[in-house]
């Protein structure tokens, strides 16, 4: 009776497996492929006004959609940001690399709030704020004699790793957004220097 | 007198194209946003030709006679093979749903393909195009490099944080290690006694003995290190560190980092001429290859490449 029980527990585990196998392989088919996006702005205003603008790290507010930022250690390497939104949603990033001679700083996504849920084959899936993963970004100024160049610039890939993305989570969703967001910051800060 | 002229013409010209071939050996650039891989003539220091392919090109792997190319093409969850010379598509087909690193053993008669997604490396018969056998490793396994001798197949399983060194012969693992946090891309000395992991979560390369896989030593770079090179006569180890847009230099002997070389923005690819003198590096970002001087240390010629040049694997013929 005991090696009955034994034989169906066995044959059990091996069903599972098949199928833990089955949908392991399906959602693992071929992963995506790492985006990025580069966008420039010339700035009739000089380099150190425009680098006074966007330099602190703690200090988004150039950013039309960030309400409010703060970091617990500033422009120091591994400081950490959070931006509270606009409409409420959270980004937080950590600070990589900092370089005032350059007038350059890289920062990477660390986590996000969740702009909404949507239905996607039969599961729930998250779609978080900026449609993005793994996101890291430079933003540079450079002097060009009494004028200087903005360049805004970061590789990513889409929000949803597995095949077959839905439309809120695929490549397009992902440039598109990373697009509108470099475009309304580099225009507001050409704003904000050539005042 | 004709016919004899004619004749060594042909003589000369055949002599000419073979000394072309062996002269000028070509660096294949896999720009995996742009579907394309660039083949750069190293004496020009110039794209010569630009050969599309689909599929999202990735890994890439040159056969040690310099006539074929193997590239991964991750999207398309297979392979493609060019014609080294002529720079011709010659077949692409499918291998399995994660194929990314790619090598060539140094009878150029097997081709094996890593694949990220099932946790194993495929062996392929470079004949006949077959897949003949399939060997479990560790997860997420991604660069690959076969030993001088021949004996020896080393993956850096990423997830797992180790390496494999499997037997060639009996294509079984023989030995696995751990090393660093995600170990991505590594190579071997031509004695076979180090091998050098690149590990890119925890910002350092792992040294270890070939033979008994053995930790020897960890030496810091910089953020990111992605893939790894060596060049004259093994004395120095070049790396590049993805997230600081530069390589590293490495002194094998002091194992301490004597350089940091500016390069492209996202440097991922690198490998080092015939000359065993001139390092490549494909800066994915910025659609470019960095020429550096491994005596010099100086970056002497920036080559434009496709969108998003990758070229992770041995990508120049020698």
């Amino acid at each position: 009776m005991f090696s009955v029980w034994e034989d169906n527990m066995k044959k059990n585990i091996f069903l599972v497996s098949v199928v833990f196998l089955f949908f392991s392989a399906l959602a693992n088919a071929h992963g995506p492929v790492r985006q990025k996006v580069k966008e420039e702005i010339k700035i009739n205003a000089p380099a150190e006004k425009v680098w006074d603008i966007i330099k602190n790290y703690d200090d988004m507010s150039w950013l039309p959609a960030v309400a409010s930022s703060k970091t617990d250690k500033g422009n120091k390497k591994g400081s950490v940001r959070v931006l509270t939104l606009k409409d409420g949603g959270t980004i937080t990033e950590e600070l990589k690399k900092y370089d005032e001679k350059k007038m350059s700083y890289s920062y990477k996504i660390s986590d996000m709030s969740n702009a909404k849920t949507i239905n996607h084959s039969g599961k729930d899936e998250n779609v978080p704020v900026l449609p993005v993963s793994n996101y890291a970004a430079d933003l540079e100024v450079k002097a060009k004699g009494d004028t200087s160049v903005v360049i805004w610039k970061a590789g990513y890939y889409r929000a949803y790793m597995n095949n077959n993305p839905p439309a809120e989570m695929n490549e397009e969703a992902a440039n598109s957004s990373v697009k509108a967001v470099f475009t309304a910051g580099l225009e507001n800060i050409k704003k904000l220097a050539e005042k | 007198m004709m016919i004899k002229g004619m004749i060594n013409a042909t003589g000369i010209l055949l002599f000419s194209l073979t000394f072309c071939v062996a002269a000028e050996p070509y660096a294949f650039i896999t720009n995996q946003l742009g579907d394309s891989v660039s083949v750069i003539d190293t004496a020009q220091a110039k794209v010569i030709s630009t050969i599309p392919i689909s599929g999202k090109p990735a890994g890439v792997a040159v056969s040690h006679d310099g006539l074929r190319v193997y590239i991964s093409t991750p999207e398309a969850k297979g392979i493609a093979v060019l014609d080294a010379v002529n720079h011709k598509l010659l077949a692409q087909f499918s291998v399995s749903s994660g194929a990314l690193g790619i090598a060539v053993d140094k009878t150029d008669r097997l081709v094996f393909v890593a694949d990220w997604f099932n946790n194993t490396v495929a062996v392929i018969d470079a004949g006949t195009f077959k897949v003949i056998n399939t060997i479990p490793v560790g997860k997420s396994p991604s660069g690959m490099v076969v030993s001088s001798d021949n004996k020896w197949l080393f993956v850096a399983n990423r997830l797992d944080n180790s390496v494999s060194q499997i037997d060639m012969e009996t294509l079984r693992i023989r030995n696995t290690t751990k090393v660093g946090e995600h170990p991505f891309g590594l190579t071997i000395d031509a004695k076979d006694e180090r091998l050098y992991v690149a590990n890119v979560e925890s910002d350092d390369v792992t040294v270890l003995d070939a033979k008994h896989l053995k930790r020897l030593q960890t030496v810091k770079v910089k953020t990111l290190p992605y893939a790894v090179t060596l060049a004259l006569n093994d004395s120095r180890l070049f790396v590049t560190n993805q997230d600081d847009s530069s390589v590293s230099v490495i002194d094998t002997q002091t194992m301490q980092e004597i350089a940091v070389i500016e390069v492209g923005d996202k440097p991922e690819g690198i490998s080092t001429h015939p000359n065993d003198k001139w390092v490549y590096v494909a800066n994915w970002f910025d659609n470019n290859v960095s020429v550096i001087d491994a005596g010099t240390l100086q970056v002497i010629d920036t080559i434009e490449a496709g969108e998003g040049s990758r070229a992770f694997g041995r990508f120049i013929s020698r």
